[in-house]
C-alpha cells in the first residue's frame, strides 16, 4: 500500500488530482490506529475529567475533614492499591499502574502528615522518606517505570540535601555539591547497563537508558560550563565531563553501538567547546583591547567571533556525526 | 495484485507511471539525520545567525548613525539573501539548517526594521510577504517556508490588531479555511509548510486574543469571537461531514451525528481557540496526520483546563461538573468500544 508520502509524490508528479488527495489519503490511513486514537483520546478525556473531579471534591472539603481521617483515606488508598496489586497478575500493565499509584499516594500522605504537624523540618527529609518508603514494592515490582519515579523521588532528595544541607554548611562548593548530584543519575545508569547485560530484560527498553543518560549529562554539563564561567578556577568539573565523555565513547561507540548516545556526546562535547571558546573570546578582547577602547568594539569582536566558532564548531560535529552515521551504515550493510 | 496496482486501478492511474514517480522520489530521497541531531544542529545554527545579528546590530550601530534602521533591514535582506543560497540538501545537515536559520532571521530582521521605520505593521506584513514568496520560489526546506509563513501572518494579524482590533479575531479564524483547502484539496507544489502555518497560527493567535488586555473587550469583540466560533463550526462540521461520507457503517455514521452536536456544544462552552482546535482534531483524523493530530491534543487540553479553571464557580460545583462529563465521556468511550471494535471505516 503506498504510504502518505506517496501520495503527496504522485500529486506533485500529476498524477493524482487534487480532488482525488482526500480520498487517496483515507485509503492509505492506518484505521487501525485511528480508530484506537479516536478510542483511547475519550477514555482519557474521561479518566483526566473523573479524576479531577475526585481530587476537587476531597480538596473542597478537605478543612473539614479530620487529620486523622484525611492519613485513614490515603492510607487506606495505599493499602486498596497494594492489595489489588498483590491479586493482579506480575508484570501486568494494572499490576504495575496499582504499584505506581501507591507509590505516588506515599508521597502524598507524607506531604499531609508534613501539613498537619508542621515541624519545620527541610524538604529534604520528605522526599529521602518517600524514597525509603516506596523501595520495597518498587524493588518488588520490576518495573522500569516504578524505577524511574523511585529514582526521581531519590534524585529530588538528593538535589534538596545538596542545596538545603552541604552548601549552606559549606561542605562543599556549590559546583562540587552539583556534581555530587550529578552521580544519581549516572548511578542509574550505569546500574541499568549492568542489569540488562545480566538479562533484565524488562529494563530493556531504549528510553530506560536515554533518561538518566541525559539527565546526568546535562547536569555535569551544566556544571563543568559554570566551572568555566566562575570567577575562581576549578578544573574538577571540567575533568570528570571530559571523563564521562571518554568512558561514554567507549561504551557507546566500541562496546554497544548506539548513534544517539553518541551523538548526545558530541552534542554535549560540542555545545561545551562553544561555551568555553565564548569564554576564551570574552578574555582574550579584554586583554588584547586598551582599557579606553568603546563597548561597541568589543562587542564587535566578541560577536564576531563567537559567530564563526560556533559556525566552525556546529559544522566540525555535523561531519563527524555524517561520518559515524555512514560507518553505522555501512556495518549494518 | 500488488498493493499499488490496485491503488492505481481505483484511482484510474497508469501503474507504470505511478511507479516510476516512486522510484525517482526514492532516488533522489538522501538518507537524512534522526531528529534528534537535527534540532541540535537546528539549535547551533540559530545561535551563528543570531550571533551573525548581534554582529551586524553592533556595526551598523558604530557606523550608520541617524539611518539605523534602514541600514538594518537592508542587512536583514543581505543575511535573508546569505541564508537563501547556502545549499541545504539532506546531505549537509548543518548547512541546511544554517540556511533555515539564516533565511528566517535575516526576514525577521528585515522585516521588523523596515516595519519600525515606515512606523506600520503592514509594511512589515509586506516586506515578510515578499521576502516569503522568494523564499517559496527558491527554497524547499520545510522549516524556512513554515517560520517565513508563519512570520507574515504574525506580523499581518498584528496589522489588522492596530487597524481594527475587533476584526481579529475574524480573520485569525478564516486563515485555517485555506489551510484546510490546502491539505484536503492539495496544489501540485508540496504546500504543506504552508499549510501547517495557516492551521496552527489560527488557535494559537486566538489562545493569545483571549488576553483582553491587548485587544480590550466589549461588544464588537464578543460579537467578532462569536462570528469566528461560527466559522470555526462551520469547517468542523464541513470535516465530520467528510468523514461520514467514507465510514462504512451505520452505526459509525450516527455516532459522527451525535459528533457534530457535540462539537456545537464544546464551540458554545469553550473559547474560540478551543474549536480551531477541534477542527485540528478532525482534519488530523481525517487525513491520517499525527503532527496535526498531537497539536490538536495539546491544545485541546489545554483549553478544557482552562475552561474549567476560569469557570465562576465554587470547587465543589467544579468536582460535580467535571465528574459528571467524566461519567459521560467513559459511557461514550464504552459504547464506542463496544460497538466500534475495529475496521468499521
Amino acid at each position: 500500500m503506498p504510504s502518505t508520502s506517496d501520495i503527496h509524490t504522485l500529486r506533485e508528479a500529476g498524477l493524482l488530482s487534487s480532488r482525488q488527495m482526500v480520498s487517496a489519503l483515507w485509503r492509505t490511513r492506518d484505521h487501525r490506529f485511528w480508530n484506537l486514537w479516536a478510542n483511547r483520546l475519550l477514555l482519557a478525556m474521561g479518566c483526566a475529567h473523573l479524576l479531577a473531579g475526585i481530587v476537587f471534591f476531597f480538596a473542597f472539603n478537605w478543612n473539614d475533614i479530620p487529620p486523622m481521617a484525611r492519613f485513614a483515606i490515603l492510607a487506606a488508598a495505599i493499602t486498596a492499591s497494594l492489595t489489588g496489586a498483590l491479586f493482579t497478575r506480575r508484570h501486568a500493565p494494572v499490576h504495575q499502574a496499582l504499584l505506581m499509584v501507591a507509590s505516588v499516594l506515599a508521597g502524598v500522605l507524607l506531604a499531609v502528615i508534613g501539613q498537619v504537624y508542621q515541624t519545620g523540618a527541610d524538604a529534604y527529609e520528605l522526599f529521602a522518606a518517600w524514597a525509603v518508603l516506596i523501595l520495597p514494592w518498587t524493588l518488588a515490582g520490576r518495573s522500569a517505570a516504578l524505577w524511574a519515579c523511585w529514582a526521581a523521588v531519590a534524585y529530588t532528595a538528593a538535589l534538596l540535601y545538596s542545596t538545603q544541607v552541604i552548601v549552606p554548611l559549606a561542605l562543599l562548593n556549590r559546583i562540587d555539591a552539583h556534581l555530587l548530584t550529578a552521580t544519581i543519575p549516572l548511578f542509574a545508569l550505569v546500574g541499568r547497563e549492568i542489569a540488562v547485560a545480566r538479562g533484565n530484560a524488562w529494563l530493556g527498553d531504549s528510553w530506560t537508558r536515554y533518561l538518566p543518560g541525559l539527565l546526568a549529562l546535562g547536569h555535569i554539563w551544566v556544571t563543568a560550563t559554570s566551572a568555566v564561567f566562575d570567577r575562581s578556577p576549578n578544573a574538577v568539573p571540567i575533568l570528570v565531563f571530559a571523563c564521562v565523555l571518554a568512558a561514554g565513547w567507549y561504551v557507546y561507540r566500541k562496546r554497544m553501538v548506539d548513534f544517539a548516545a553518541t551523538a548526545a556526546l558530541i552534542a554535549a562535547g560540542g555545545l561545551f567547546l562553544i561555551a568555553a571558546g565564548w569564554r576564551a573570546v570574552d578574555a582574550a578582547t579584554d586583554l588584547i583591547l586598551a582599557s579606553d577602547a568603546t563597548t561597541s568594539t568589543h562587542l564587535l569582536l566578541k560577536f564576531g567571533t563567537i559567530a564563526v566558532w560556533s559556525i566552525g564548531v556546529a559544522g566540525v560535529l555535523a561531519k563527524l556525526l555524517n561520518k559515524i552515521r555512514h560507518q553505522d551504515g555501512r556495518k549494518t550493510a | 495484485m500488488s498493493d499499488l496496482s490496485s491503488f492505481c486501478a481505483e484511482f484510474g492511474l497508469e501503474e507504470s507511471a505511478a511507479a516510476e514517480a516512486l522510484e525517482k522520489a526514492n532516488a533522489a530521497h538522501a538518507p537524512t539525520m534522526p531528529w534528534y541531531v537535527q534540532s541540535g544542529l537546528a539549535g547551533m545554527a540559530w545561535l551563528a545567525a543570531l550571533a551573525i545579528i548581534g554582529f551586524c546590530v553592533v556595526l551598523v550601530g558604530m557606523s550608520a548613525g541617524s539611518d539605523m534602521l534602514g541600514t538594518l533591514g537592508l542587512i536583514g535582506v543581505l543575511i535573508f539573501i546569505a541564508g537563501l543560497i547556502l545549499p541545504h540538501g539532506a546531505e549537509n545537515t548543518f548547512k541546511a539548517q544554517l540556511h533555515t536559520a539564516m533565511g528566517s532571521a535575516g526576514m525577521t530582521l528585515a522585516a521588523a526594521s523596515i516595519g519600525m521605520e515606515a512606523d506600520t505593521a503592514w509594511a512589515a506584513a509586506l516586506t515578510a510577504a515578499v521576502l516569503t514568496a522568494i523564499a517559496l520560489k527558491a527554497s524547499a526546506a520545510n522549516g524556512f517556508l513554515f517560520l517565513g509563513t508563519l512570520l507574515t501572518i504574525a506580523t499581518s494579524l498584528l496589522a489588522v490588531a492596530i487597524w481594527e482590533p475587533a476584526m481579529t479575531p475574524l480573520a485569525t479564524s478564516l486563515l485555517m479555511i485555506p489551510g484546510a483547502l490546502l491539505l484536503i484539496i492539495p496544489p501540485r507544489r508540496d504546500a504543506r509548510p504552508l499549510a501547517h502555518a495557516l492551521l496552527l497560527c489560527t488557535p494559537l493567535a486566538l489562545t493569545v486574543m483571549e488576553n483582553r488586555h491587548l485587544l480590550g473587550s466589549g461588544p464588537d469583540m464578543e460579537l467578532a469571537e462569536w462570528i469566528a466560533r461560527g466559522i470555526l463550526v462551520g469547517l468542523s462540521l464541513w470535516l465530520v461531514w467528510l468523514i461520514r461520507q467514507r465510514v462504512a457503517t451505520t452505526r459509525a455514521r450516527n455516532f459522527l451525528i451525535l459528533l457534530a452536536i457535540a462539537i456545537v456544544g464544546i464551540a458554545c462552552l469553550l473559547p474560540p481557540a478551543g474549536s480551531a482546535a477541534m477542527a485540528l482534531l478532525l482534519l488530523a483524523f481525517l487525513l491520517g496526520h499525527r503532527l496535526l493530530a498531537i497539536a490538536g491534543v495539546l491544545l485541546q487540553g489545554y483549553f478544557i483546563v482552562r475552561y474549567y479553571y476560569l469557570l465562576d464557580t465554587s470547587l465543589l460545583i467544579k468536582s460535580l461538573l467535571l465528574m459528571a462529563a467524566g461519567a459521560v465521556l467513559l459511557a461514550l468511550w464504552a459504547a464506542l468500544h463496544r460497538k466500534m471494535p475495529e475496521g468499521t471505516t
